[in-house]
């Protein structure tokens, strides 16, 4: 006999979502850390929210925020936006391809290169800070690279404390920071079945059509990983060049995360602050939207 | 024609030989260039004070230990260490914990929505961090939570970080089903199969997420200049290098900054040389093996 018992509501409800409970940290997580604060920038951002006054808050509901973005400070805005911008697209480019060299080149059976790819990673390991302090110190008017350039009977440079040589020196001294992502492509070509290039080797084929045919097609799910991760980074570069800021060379690192950093923290000024990270965040959105869009070329392997 | 064959013999080892040594003197040459500035914070960081204002070679002329004595008689100094740790325990414990109990309840276990919950769980990781970083502020000052240590290890107790969910969850998949049936069937709870099966099973992941985690905790500018700003007794070692080292009218010289960066990256150069084969490889070096 079958006796058919249907299971009380409460059983049921345990069964289909008790396992939730797994998740609930998580879940309240993005509600306080990512959901309420993305409410709160936005009420800020269409308000003049005075951080010192406690009872009056909350005033002048509009778009004055954004007026202030696109019109009185219109100049500044598209400053930082450029400057952001060409210092995204130069290091992404150069770096995507300057590092994929080196992890080609590293990218070898020879004896004890494993040493050497430890020891291009190691200055990878200089905290952010001391890193920017090194390169200051490094570039200073009586630093090394202007003692060495006078030795050699040249003109010094003035790297950081001029406002035209501020980005040449930034693009020079990206170079030290491709190891970082060198580490990411070697990772990668690692996984690139060996008979792939038994049987191109059978077939005659040389480097780089190896290299072309074969190690670049196999690898683009990682250049795509890396493009999107780059560009949001790189648009929301700050803490490199922080600590390098100085009156004169102010307005060419005044890229847009410090704008913001400075108008929320220095000036409290959060309302702009807020419109501002808006207006960031649109654009990094859009960004990544269309490089998601066009990703057609990315091979994710067999089964995916 | 035998002649003939050992010439063309020795031409090919002639090549090769001189194939191999450009390859390592190539491998040396960029690897000369690449190391520089990790050479150059640690050789000025014994320089006088004379010379790291005006040096003409990346060698000390005389051996200074001045820089490291200024650090030690600093008195806050173990104040920051402490701090720095303090952050870092708080986090990593939190990150090991809480990120494998979300990754086992998003492919483990099934509940209705699961698959929503993971979706919200990645497009958090699209967010730049930016947009939230203004609101938080305000959020934290009037929890009074600024300028304490909070804000820096708090929000990874919610979860436990998206990336390193993620990352779990994808070597998590990878645990046969079969061994967790079996103790269904035996009848142990979820929370026994998590804790006795599947957990001992992701151990290889869970520390090279502790590892890669701590390095980018121990170094971290950012988020403690944003939260703990300029109280000095909350410094961590990162902010109080820029706020109280470096900054515009900090009299120190910049060979205390170097020696305090030599000292910083000490305990990452330990983990990264302990776990250099998992850490240059990535994640797919990090098989399962229970």
């Amino acid at each position: 006999m079958v006796i058919k018992s249907q299971a009380p509501w409460y059983r049921r409800l345990w069964k289909d979502y008790g396992n939730i409970i797994y998740c609930i940290p998580v879940l309240l997580g993005i509600l306080i850390f990512t959901l309420i604060p993305m409410v709160y920038s936005l009420v800020y951002a269409f308000c003049d929210y005075n951080f010192f006054y406690a009872e009056e808050q909350f005033s002048n509901f509009g778009f004055q925020q954004f007026k202030r973005i696109f019109d009185t400070d219109l100049q500044k805005t598209i400053h930082s936006f450029y400057i952001t911008f060409r210092y995204a697209i130069a290091t992404i480019a150069i770096g995507m391809v300057g590092s994929y060299i080196v992890a080609l080149f590293l990218n070898q059976k020879t004896k004890g290169v494993n040493a050497f790819r430890v020891i291009y990673y190691l200055p990878c390991l200089i905290p952010a800070v001391a890193g920017s302090l090194l390169w200051k110190n490094i570039t200073d008017t009586y630093g090394l690279f202007n003692n060495y350039l006078m030795a050699l009977g040249l003109e010094p440079y003035t790297f950081y404390t001029k406002g035209e040589t501020v980005f040449p020196t930034i693009l020079m001294l990206s170079v030290w920071g491709w190891p970082g992502s060198m580490i990411m492509w070697l990772a990668q070509m690692k996984n690139v079945p060996a008979e792939m290039y038994e049987s191109a080797e059978l077939d005659g084929a040389g480097y780089f059509t190896k290299t072309f045919k074969i190690t670049i097609p196999m690898t683009t799910s990682m250049i795509f990983y890396q493009l999107i991760m780059s560009v949001i980074n790189a648009l929301q570069v700050f803490a490199g060049f922080y600590p390098l800021m100085n009156g004169q060379n102010e307005s060419e690192l005044d890229f847009i995360v410090v704008r913001i950093y400075k108008a929320a923290f220095v000036n409290y000024q959060i309302s702009y602050a807020a419109a501002l990270s808006w207006v960031l965040f649109v654009v990094i959105g859009l960004l990544t939207l269309g490089i998601f869009k066009t990703s057609k070329w990315v091979y994710y392997g067999e089964e995916a | 024609m035998n002649n003939d064959i050992y010439l063309s013999h020795s031409n090919i080892l002639a090549k090769r030989i001189a194939f191999t040594v450009f390859k390592y003197f190539m491998l040396v040459i960029v690897g000369l260039f690449f190391i520089f500035p990790f050479l150059y914070l640690y050789l000025s960081s014994f320089m006088t004070d004379e010379q790291i204002l005006n040096t003409t070679s990346i060698f000390p002329k005389e051996i200074s230990f001045k820089a490291y004595k200024t650090l030690y008689e600093h008195s806050e100094l173990v104040l920051y260490v402490r701090n720095t740790l303090i952050v870092c325990v708080l986090n990593i414990s939190g990150v090991c914990l809480m990120s494998s109990l979300t990754a086992f309840g998003l492919c483990k276990v099934k509940f209705k929505g699961q698959d929503i919950v993971f979706t919200l769980i990645l497009a958090t990781l699209l967010l730049p961090g930016t947009v939230t970083g203004v609101p938080l502020f305000t959020i934290y000052a009037k929890a009074g939570l600024i300028g304490t240590l909070f804000p820096l290890w708090l929000p990874i107790w919610f979860g436990g970080g998206a990336t390193n969910i993620f990352l779990i969850r994808q070597f998590m998949r990878g645990i046969p089903k079969s061994y967790s049936e079996a103790a269904i069937i035996d009848g142990a709870s979820s929370i026994r199969i998590y804790a006795s099966i599947v957990m001992p099973l992701v151990k290889p992941i869970i520390i090279y997420l502790a590892v890669t985690n701590f390095m980018g905790l121990w170094n971290d500018f950012q988020t403690p200049l944003m939260f703990v700003g300029d109280n000095p007794m909350k410094y961590t070692l990162s902010l109080a290098l820029y706020q109280e080292f470096a900054r515009e009218g900090s009299t120190y010289f910049p060979n205390v900054q170097m020696a305090l960066g030599v000292l910083m990256a000490i305990p990452c150069i330990v983990l990264f040389a302990i776990f250099q084969k998992q850490l240059m490889e990535g994640v797919a070096a990090v098989g399962i093996k229970g």
